[in-house]
């Protein structure tokens, strides 16, 4: 035996543990020595399709509580007739032979107990789990009333809820949909990407490795999600928790809170306030009608149409503003600021980059570290202006007509200010350069220092159109609508006084199977 | 009759040992060992790592994986026959370690070279096995074989193993008996026309070299 | 001791390395599903690799001349 050998032996069978791994991705495994069959919320082989259907009258008006509870099957609740519950169970069995299915499947029972109040749907899974060999699947269809609040805990399979008055899920390794709810909606997910769209009550939502998709929420949400994406649109106020995702939020109607990491953000047409902390993601803003403040490590941001004041810190990246209608301040390290049309004045502390601001009102205080300041007012200079560059130039644009108290220096270079009533000197300094004088009538104090040189250039004024802002577009206040019609009705077998009894469905085989690598498979 | 080494008072020498120092004369320079025997013990508690310092390779990946699979099968359930392997595949490592240092110096101070790995396999067990295992999870993957329900049979690998070991045990004694014509050798090891060595009595002169 | 006619665990890994790669490219071009072709066929590796050594011991016997 020779270390090769026994290298390729390891490397194929890691390999096969891999394939498997990736294969069940989070599901329960049970390699050993029985063999490298895995029952982790997959069952293979050839399967046999029964059905059975019962149904519970409740008592008219009342709103009921459906509570469901399932494992490896789909759950789908659908708006249905007033006054009563009905449940169809189609149970899959994976067993080799019809008549093996059928004897097992005749074990497999559905439970609808409860009162008017409160209903609950569930199989004797459990009991029949233990033990037990045979791979089977419950997947279960229910009709209920529209003021029906659904409770379902599934695993293993697919929820679909549509045209209820609340929902309360908790569901792994599969997906999630909710549509058309009228109240209230609860939801946790693991393993399994989500929807859910037209709500008309609030929304929680907790998802772990799962994309999410939240569309038209009448109420406020409060969205965590971790390894996966998430995007919404025309929902009320946002309150989201996010990590190794992207958040894509457009039409907020309401304030937007995230708090995330190594996540890219992304929002537009955000009615409130937007409070935004991230990490290693950059940061977009769209037409947002209040202020805005955010925090990005490693990211850069990026902000537009803000009708608000803007308060932002970055690290190792830049910031770019358009069109700002409140007071600016920011503070960025490792990077510089890119301004246009800022209505309301700025404070700008940055470090490693150039600052330029082009088109300002207001007061302007901006102070760059190994870098230069360029500054061009959008009227004329009606407050005051202090910048400070080290290791950098100033460049000033000077807009003809009013006049300013002007103190500029230039430790190392010169001060260019081709302005009248202007005195240069030069202090006995061997470098540098100091010019201080009033142009025209005076007017608010400029005063410029920088390492470099400092350059005054005087051009026609040009003004600051505040207009030119784009509000909000109102996020879109949906009531849930109608739900969509019920399920086509079915022909429903009243059950004898014993629950649960039922007429035997003829056994249906499946489908041929799909993978393509094991004969018999079904999904 | 083969010579014999004798000291400087006649007494006979064993040729393994190295001849005696005339009285007076230093020892010669220090010969440093290849292998630490305490260090591959050392690093031994970290399994495999002590047989790499050896230079056993193969070794090294057999009591590594045997190890971590035998925590990972204890830990899925399995406790019996794995949770006993832990402790033993573990301090075996180290004793392995330990003598395969101690045989890389033995074989330095004889002069001879470290052996080759045994590059080829001259049995069919090991391909086979490895044919055997692919088809049985192979057959099982495509659901013609289910391997849950024969693994239950598992102890009689043990069985095949203990009988293959009793068998070659006796093929080897076998294949160690007489030739054809040869006589049987004496159970006290002395053929029964060999008088043993008188010992030396005082005055006999000394036997020449 | 004879020398080998070849590396059976030479020629399994460069089979399997093809092989791979020629799955691969047909996932990618929507050819087949990777994942469940492996999970069931990967054994076949080892059917593979156990019968290249067997036929290695074959031909080394049956040619005691080579050294």
């Amino acid at each position: 035996m020779n270390a090769r050998k026994i290298a390729l032996l390891v490397l194929i069978v890691a390999f096969a543990a891999s394939v498997e791994t990736a294969w069940n991705v989070g599901g329960d495994m049970s390699l050993g020595p029985e063999g490298c069959r895995v029952m982790g919320g997959r069952f293979y082989g050839p399967s046999w399709a029964f059905e059975t259907t019962a149904e519970r009258e409740i008592t008219a008006g009342v709103a009921p509580r459906l509570e469901i509870e399932n494992s490896f099957g789909a759950v789908r609740v659908g708006k249905g007739a007033p006054g009563v519950v009905k449940v169809r169970l189609r149970k899959v069995v994976f067993l080799p032979t019809e008549e093996k299915a059928s004897a097992f499947a005749e074990r497999i029972e559905l439970r609808l107990t409860g009162d008017g109040e409160r209903v609950r749907v569930s199989t004797n899974r459990a009991e029949l789990g233990r033990g037990e060999q045979t791979g089977f699947e419950t997947h279960l269809e229910i009709e209920a009333p529209a003021e029906t609040v659904a409770e379902v805990r599934n695993e293993h399979g697919r929820v679909e809820l549509t045209g209820l008055a609340g929902a309360d899920v908790a569901s792994s390794f599969e997906g999630v949909e909710i549509a058309g709810v009228a109240g209230d909606v609860k939801l946790e997910a693991r393993h399994g990407g989500v929807s859910v769209e037209r709500v008309g009550g609030g929304l929680q939502l907790s998802v772990r490795h799962g994309d999410v998709s939240v569309s038209e929420v009448v109420g406020s949400s409060k969205l965590d999600v971790k390894h996966g994406s998430l995007g919404t649109r025309s929902t009320a106020s946002l309150e989201i928790e996010l990590a190794h995702g992207e958040l894509t939020a457009a039409s907020v109607g309401g304030d937007l809170v995230v708090r995330s990491q190594h996540a890219p953000v992304s929002a537009s047409d955000v009615t409130g306030r937007t409070d935004i902390e991230t990490s290693f993601g950059d940061v977009r803003l769209e037409r947002v009608g209040g202020d805005v403040h955010t925090r990005v490590q490693h990211g850069k941001l990026t902000a537009s149409d803000v009708s608000g004041g803007l308060n932002a810190e970055t690290t190792h990246d830049g910031v770019e503003l358009e069109r700002v209608l409140g007071p600016v301040e920011v503070k960025v390290q490792h990077g510089g600021l890119e301004a246009k049309g800022l209505a309301a004045g700025a404070r700008v502390q940055a470090s490693g980059a150039d600052v330029a601001i082009d088109g300002f009102a207001g007061k302007v205080d901006v102070e760059v570290e190994r870098g230069s300041a360029r500054l061009a007012p959008g009227g004329v200079l009606a407050a005051e202006l202090i910048a400070r560059a080290t290791h950098g130039d100033i460049e000033l644009d000077v807009p003809e007509g009013r006049g300013f108290e002007l103190e500029a220096e230039s430790r190392r270079g010169q001060v260019n200010a081709p302005l009248q009533g202007l005195d240069s000197s030069d202090d006995d300094r061997r470098r540098g350069q100091r010019v201080v004088g009033r142009h025209g009538t005076g007017g608010p104090s400029v005063r410029l220092t920088a390492d470099g040189d400092v350059t005054l250039e005087p051009r026609p004024v040009r003004s600051l159109t505040l207009s030119a802002v784009q509000k909000p577009r109102a996020a879109a206040n949906t009531t849930p609508e109608e739900p969509a019609a019920p399920m086509s009705p079915k022909p429903v077998v009243k059950p004898s006084p014993a629950l649960p009894a039922e007429p035997k469905a003829p056994p249906q085989p499946e489908a041929p199977p799909e993978d393509p690598g094991k004969p018999g498979h079904t999904r | 009759m083969s010579s014999q080494p004798f000291d400087s008072q006649g007494a006979p020498v064993s040729p393994a040992a190295p001849p005696a120092l005339p009285p007076g004369q230093a020892q010669g320079p220090y010969v440093r060992l290849p292998k630490s025997p305490g260090l591959a013990a050392f690093l031994s508690l970290f399994p495999g790592l002590g047989q790499v310092y050896n230079g056993r390779i193969a070794r090294a990946f057999v009591f590594f994986f045997a190890w971590v699979g035998s925590i990972y099968l204890t830990a899925s359930g399995h406790e019996f026959p794995f949770a006993f392997m832990i402790p033993f595949v573990y301090l075996f490592n180290i004793i392995d370690a330990w003598k395969g240092a101690n045989a890389a110096n033995a074989r330095f101070l004889g002069g001879r070279s470290e052996p080759e790995e045994q590059a080829e396999i001259e049995s069919p067990v090991w391909g086979g096995s490895l044919a055997l295992f692919g088809v049985l999870i192979l057959f099982n993957n495509l659901g013609w074989l289910d391997l849950e329900r024969l693994a239950r049979w598992w102890p009689l690998l043990l069985i095949a193993v203990g009988g293959y070991f009793v068998y070659a045990s006796l093929e080897a004694r076998n294949a160690g008996g007489l030739a054809p014509g040869s006589q049987p050798a004496h159970p006290r090891g002395l053929a029964p026309d060999r008088q043993p060595a008188h010992p030396r009595e005082s005055g006999d002169e000394p036997p020449r070299l | 001791m004879s020398r080998p006619a070849f590396s059976p665990e030479g020629v399994t890994f460069g089979v399997c390395l093809v092989a791979l790669g020629v799955m691969g490219t047909l996932a990618n071009l929507g050819r087949l599903e990777l994942l469940p072709l492996l999970r069931t066929w990967w054994p076949l590796a080892l059917v593979v690799w156990g019968v290249l050594e067997l036929v290695d011991l074959w031909v080394r016997r049956s040619s005691p001349g080579r050294s």
